[in-house]
């Protein structure tokens, strides 16, 4: 069985609420004792060769045994410092429980590899993460042995199910793979990191050199690049989010390797338990994403970038909500637009704003990117550290169907759903054939009337007549609001079938608005009193 | 003695005097008033007689003319017989010294039917059947040495240097068949760019026929349908409800077809670069339709579908395997794997010269059509007298108001077919979607109310009050297509309505309506008609200018409208690119209409059923129609007239040059 490596007397003690006060005072003094650092080295084949101990912490005379119980496998550990019996794990404060790490490293069984650079490899490594993130991690470092999934190949070909198999019940927080392959002179490093609060991979991070000094130095960045830090969500007031990082009591020696850093993004996610706190789901909270605004040691307060008003409250006792540090890691997002309940069938063709920051009265936004989904119903955001977070603007004429944040190259593909508007978009089409022929009408009445005028001032009567005439002719009001009746009508009430009121009620209003417009300018007591007007011309000049 | 006499007697002072114009006059008013009187059809001969003495040198030309006239009136005149001929010869010899053989033809051809056994006929005409038996033996010995385009060329020139030359149809007409040259007559040649150019010109569009070879081609148009052909592919087999289509590619070619073969590789290399964003021939359509292309055999090949379309062949039409604009050493190479069609061989002021990219071997049976000369000239009446000499064996593009006369010409009626194309052409004016002022709906409504459609159909483009050919049109398909709405009205021509809705689009641009830039081809009717649109606007203070296509750059999109003269087959494929005025559909060009019509294109795009699609076009033909997005104006019937020597064209051409790789000619040269 795993061993729980962080479960310390004091975390145990911290753990109790009552306690919790003598604990923030005694701090200092813990974090002085705090960080445990083990170490182990596979022993890959008991018959070849055993390398030595990457590092040796104070208390790694404890035994071999359970250096083996804590890799859960079939690797043969060959040097372990051991944190102190376990407690109840979901009992330890967010901010004062350090991540405890299971950290693999492969360097594979290949004759151009010095047994000595193996071990030393992982001797390099163990140093690099003990100095840069110090007591935030109590690592336990093992040697992979060939065959297992930390090579570099199947680091990248990895999958999460298989992952969460393997780690699910374990108390690692946090499982990063590393590994180093050569070819030729090339030397390639590759580092994955899986989460357990939220039961995700991270992105596969490579690199390679062509100089073997550098393998362990590569090899601890990577690790360190691929580590995703984690919060818990403790509260939510008036907007801002109150949250405690992991770990956050115990700032890594490195300052680059401060987890948190004001800016940062952050993906929500929930996990739910049952009566006896036993897991039984995590849910990812879609369109949502949380902002860290101040840190102040493990305390952080943030704000919401949600397609959702209120997509967050505090934490529950049966549900938590915690927050994993966002790394984009593709160059780009393809997000695809595809109508709600049907994602085989994308959207081409669709109007997409892009914006990096949401309008404001004096900030309209005018840099916004206008795009269209290509033929297979998607958009590409390219991915920008510097700018981070876009929004995203779905419209279908005049309405909006879809307003969300994005962060580009968290993800290769997103799909996003928006509801079919194909019916009001028809009615918008026809009612913009009407509004045409409604201007079409007003500027004909209009001339008409003006050239009728004019030959009444000239006194000639028969192209008064003949003006008054061609006035009948133009459609009036009765003849619009009876077009527009017959659009509204069917288009109203298939979208009343299908209970969609938020259509029906734009199809509705688009044709009131043009009624009203008809009514507006071509009333029909302006005709009326215009032909009396030049019917008592005509009287007066006989 | 009567008046009569004593006028007549008074001629023949005059003709004394020398006083021949008065004495004509004299004679036309007793000819007009006793039309035969006796003693004046003498005078008359007498006049004639001494009139054609007494030309001066330099009207020899004319004298002859009056000569043979004079014969023809009284072939036994006394003196007649000898100052004919001898005036004949002298004008012969003196086109020979020259170099006009024509001209010296033409003399001697009048000598010899009007004297056939004088000397000085068969001194010339012996003459000149030796020059010629002396060019048809060198395009024999052209011939023997494998060279039939030169053959046929020497072959050419004797039979027009002298058409009487003894045996002369046995011995030219092997040569003429072994290679087939079909003469054009048309009113403008093609621009050396012609290739890339986008802009919409009738002679590009003529060169793009002859040198392209697209891998389906519309073969047939009935009720409404367009049948396909194909000249790669032996058969194309959709199965898995459609998702998949195995094609199998042709593995042998008629000696006669044009194409180049194909092999499972080279197709699918070939889809795969249009399937590719990065390429230049990337098709975003057929991308959008085709998920994979696999290579199942040297002859087959199965392209996977993400999304079935309503019809394959109107989106592989687009695909064209050849490259037969080959004018320059280093695409002559490179496009050597696909030579096909027609090459553009040369060209200069009046002529382009298109040939097979693959001759027809030795040995063969028939022999086709081997080279398109298509030569221009400065109008059409003239090219009809090219046609009615012989210089020319067929005209593609005729105005109506002459091909009225053709048809009811005896001679030409006689010696012409005159097939009507499948396809009307529909001359419509396309909007720029780029352009800002046409982007305001009332200034696009002004336009078509402004213009009298029907006035300048019948007394401009078809010169025919009844307008027999021509009828107005409401969309850029043939009226008799499927995909027009029944339920879409006439838009009559209302000047006033046109200046209220003018105003109303003053108001929307502040006020300010910019002089709109029109691009039409030089084409003479399209010109015309073009210059009666801009003045019916003109009436309505519209300014709008013409620009030739050609002062348009690619990158330069300064117009707002373009007149142009379509025959589409299949709107349900071509109603988009047509209104975003680009080459191919791609949605980013669609950004500029509202979302409405936008997701409507893209939906006849996406409809994997031909019928909807059909029922999506015609839905939108009435919006269009009112929301004025092109300007239809008209469509006319159109007529190939073509020499009876030429056989093996369709019944109703869906073009001038439709299946010309099948096209034979017998041996035929003007007789005179």
């Amino acid at each position: 069985m795993p061993r729980d490596p962080h479960n310390s007397d004091q975390l145990t003690i911290a753990l109790l609420p009552s306690r919790r006060a003598w604990l923030w005072a005694m701090l200092p003094t813990c974090l002085l004792f705090g960080g445990v650092l083990i170490v182990r080295a596979a022993e890959e084949s008991a018959s070849t060769e055993t390398a030595a101990p990457a590092a040796v912490a104070p208390a790694a005379a404890s035994s071999d045994t359970q250096a083996k119980d804590a890799a859960g496998s079939t690797d043969s550990p060959r040097a372990a410092v051991e944190a102190k019996p376990a407690a109840a794990k979901e009992e330890v404060l967010p901010a004062l429980a350090p991540y405890s790490v299971l950290l693999r490293v492969h360097v594979p069984t290949d004759s151009q590899i010095d047994p000595r650079f193996r071990s030393r490899v992982l001797d390099e490594i163990a140093t690099d993460l003990r100095a840069s993130m110090g007591q935030m991690w109590t690592t336990t470092l093992e040697m992979a042995v060939d065959g297992q999934p930390a090579s570099v190949t199947a680091i990248e070909t990895l999958k999460v199910e298989d992952m969460t198999a393997r780690y699910g019940e374990s108390t690692y927080d946090k499982v990063i793979l590393a590994g180093v392959a050569i070819s030729g002179s090339a030397w390639t490093i590759a580092a994955r990191e899986w989460d357990a609060a939220g039961r995700t991979l991270g992105p596969a991070y490579v690199e390679t050199t062509f100089d073997a000094r550098l393998v362990s130095a590569l090899a601890a960045g990577l690790i360190r690049k691929s580590f995703r830090a984690v919060c818990r969500i403790e509260d939510v007031q008036e907007g801002v989010v109150i949250a405690a990082a992991r770990g956050g009591e115990f700032p890594p020696g490195d300052p680059e390797s401060i987890p948190f850093k004001p800016g940062d993004l952050l993906i929500p996610f929930v996990r739910y338990y049952d009566r006896e706190h036993k897991l039984q789901q995590i849910r990812d909270l879609p369109w949502t994403y949380v902002r860290v605004k101040t840190v102040e040691r493990a305390r952080m307060e943030c704000e919401t970038v949600s397609a959702f008003r209120t997509p967050l409250s505090g934490s529950r006792r049966r549900m938590e909500i915690y927050a994993i540090a966002a790394r984009p890691v593709f160059p780009a997002t393809r997000l695809i637009l595809a109508p709600r309940g049907d994602a085989s069938d994308p959207l081409p063709g669709c109007r997409v704003e892009l914006f990096d920051r949401l309008p404001t009265a004096d900030d309209p936004v005018e840099d916004r990117i206008e795009l269209l989904t290509d033929r297979r119903g998607s958009i590409v955001i390219n991915a920008d550290p510097t700018r981070p977070l876009w929004h995203v603007l779905v419209h279908s004429g005049k309405a909006i169907l879809g307003r969300v944040p994005i962060i580009p190259g968290l993800v290769e593909t997103a799909t996003l759903a928006i509801p079919d508007d194909s019916a009001r978009l028809s009615v918008e089409g026809a009612l913009s054939v009407v509004e045409g022929e409604l201007i079409d009408a007003v500027s004909r009445r209009n001339v008409l009337m003006s050239l009728t005028r004019r030959a009444a001032k000239a006194r000639k009567w028969e192209n008064v007549d003949k003006y008054l005439e061609q006035l009948q002719s133009v459609p009036d009001y009765d003849a619009f609001r009876e077009r527009i009746a017959s659009i509204e009508l069917p288009a109203a009430q298939a979208a009343k079938q299908l209970k969609d009121r938020v259509a029906e009620s734009r199809v509705r209003k688009m044709c009131s608005d043009l009624t009203q417009a008809a009514s507006g300018h071509l009333d029909a007591d302006k005709i009326r009193e215009f032909k009396i007007e030049m019917a008592e011309l005509k009287q007066a000049a006989k | 003695m009567h008046h009569e006499d004593l006028v007549l007697q008074r001629i023949d002072a005059l003709i004394d005097e020398g006083q021949l114009p008065t004495a004509f006059e004299l004679l036309l008013r007793l000819e007009r008033q006793w039309t035969a009187w006796p003693g004046a059809a003498e005078r008359h001969n007498r006049l004639l007689m001494v009139d054609g003495q007494q030309r001066p040198k330099a009207a020899i030309r004319k004298r002859a003319g009056a000569a043979v006239g004079f014969t023809r009136r009284a072939a036994d005149y006394p003196g007649l017989s000898d100052a004919i001929p001898e005036l004949l010869g002298t004008l012969a010899a003196q086109a020979l010294q020259r170099g006009d053989n024509r001209a010296a033809r033409h003399f001697l051809v009048q000598l010899g039917d009007l004297y056939p056994g004088h000397p000085l006929f068969q001194q010339h005409s012996a003459m000149m059947a030796q020059q010629a038996n002396e060019l048809l033996a060198a395009a024999e010995q052209a011939a023997r040495d494998g060279q039939p385009g030169k053959a046929a060329d020497l072959a050419e020139q004797a039979a027009v240097f002298w058409p009487r030359t003894p045996n002369l149809l046995p011995r030219f007409r092997p040569l003429a068949q072994r290679y087939q040259r079909l003469r054009v007559g048309v009113v403008r040649l093609p621009p050396a760019d012609a290739e890339h150019s986008p802009e919409p010109d009738p002679a590009v569009d003529r060169r793009r026929l002859l040198t392209q070879v697209p891998l389906f081609e519309v073969d047939r148009y009935r009720n409404g349908s367009a049948y396909y052909r194909t000249k790669y592919i032996e058969s194309w087999e959709p199965y898995d409800l459609g998702r998949r289509l195995l094609i199998t590619l042709r593995q042998t070619r008629q000696p006669w077809e044009t194409q180049p073969l194909l092999d499972a590789p080279a197709f699918a290399a070939m889809l795969e670069e249009r399937l590719n964003p990065a390429s230049a021939q990337f098709d975003e359509r057929l991308s959008g339709y085709v998920d994979s292309v696999s290579v199942r055999s040297p002859v087959e090949v199965e392209v996977r579908f993400h999304r079935v379309p309503a019809r394959i062949e109107p989106v592989l039409a687009g695909i064209v395997p050849t490259s037969a604009g080959a004018e320059d050493a280093a695409e002559a190479a490179a496009a050597a794997a696909f030579a096909g069609g027609f090459i553009a061989a040369e060209s200069d002021a009046q002529h382009a010269v298109f040939r097979r990219a693959t001759p027809e071997p030795n040995g063969l049976a028939e022999y086709h059509v081997a080279e398109v000369v298509e030569h221009v000239y400065p109008s059409y009446d003239k090219a009809v007298l090219g046609l009615r000499q012989g210089e020319v064996s067929m005209l593609p593009d005729l105005p109506d108001w002459i091909v009225r006369r053709v048809q009811v010409d005896p001679k030409l009626k006689d010696e012409m077919f005159i097939q009507q194309y499948a396809l009307p052409t529909t001359h419509v004016l396309q909007i720029n979607p780029q352009s800002a002022p046409l982007k305001v709906r009332e200034l696009r409504r002004a336009l078509l109310s402004a213009v009298d459609r029907g006035r300048i159909l019948r007394d401009v483009v078809l010169r025919d009050p009844s307008a027999a050919h021509g009828r107005l049109a409401s969309s850029p398909f043939p009226s008799f297509s499927p995909a027009n709405s029944s339920d879409v009205g006439e838009k009559s021509f209302d000047q006033s309505a046109a200046m209220a809705l003018l105003l109303a689009a003053a108001r929307v641009t502040g006020n300010e309506l910019p002089t709109l830039r029109m691009l039409v081809a030089q084409s003479p009717v399209e010109r015309a008609a073009a210059a009666e649109l801009v003045r019916d606007w003109k009436r309505v203070r519209l300014e709008v200018e013409i620009v030739d296509p050609g002062a348009v750059t690619d990158d330069d999109q300064d117009w707002d409208l373009a007149y142009r003269t379509l025959q589409i087959a299949e709107p349900t494929v071509a109603l988009w690119p047509f209104l975003a005025a680009a080459p191919t559909a791609q949605i980013t060009d669609l950004s500029v209409f509202p979302d409405w019509l936008r997701l409507a294109l893209v939906d006849i795009d996406r409809t994997s059923d031909w019928g909807r699609a059909l029922d999506n076009v015609r839905g939108l033909h009435g919006k269009l129609w009112s929301e004025v997005r092109c300007l239809p104006l008209w469509e006319v019937d159109g007529f190939l007239v073509i020499r009876k020597n030429v056989q093996g064209f369709p019944e109703r051409p869906l073009n001038c040059y439709h299946g010309i790789e099948r096209w034979t000619m017998q041996a035929w040269y003007p007789a005179e």
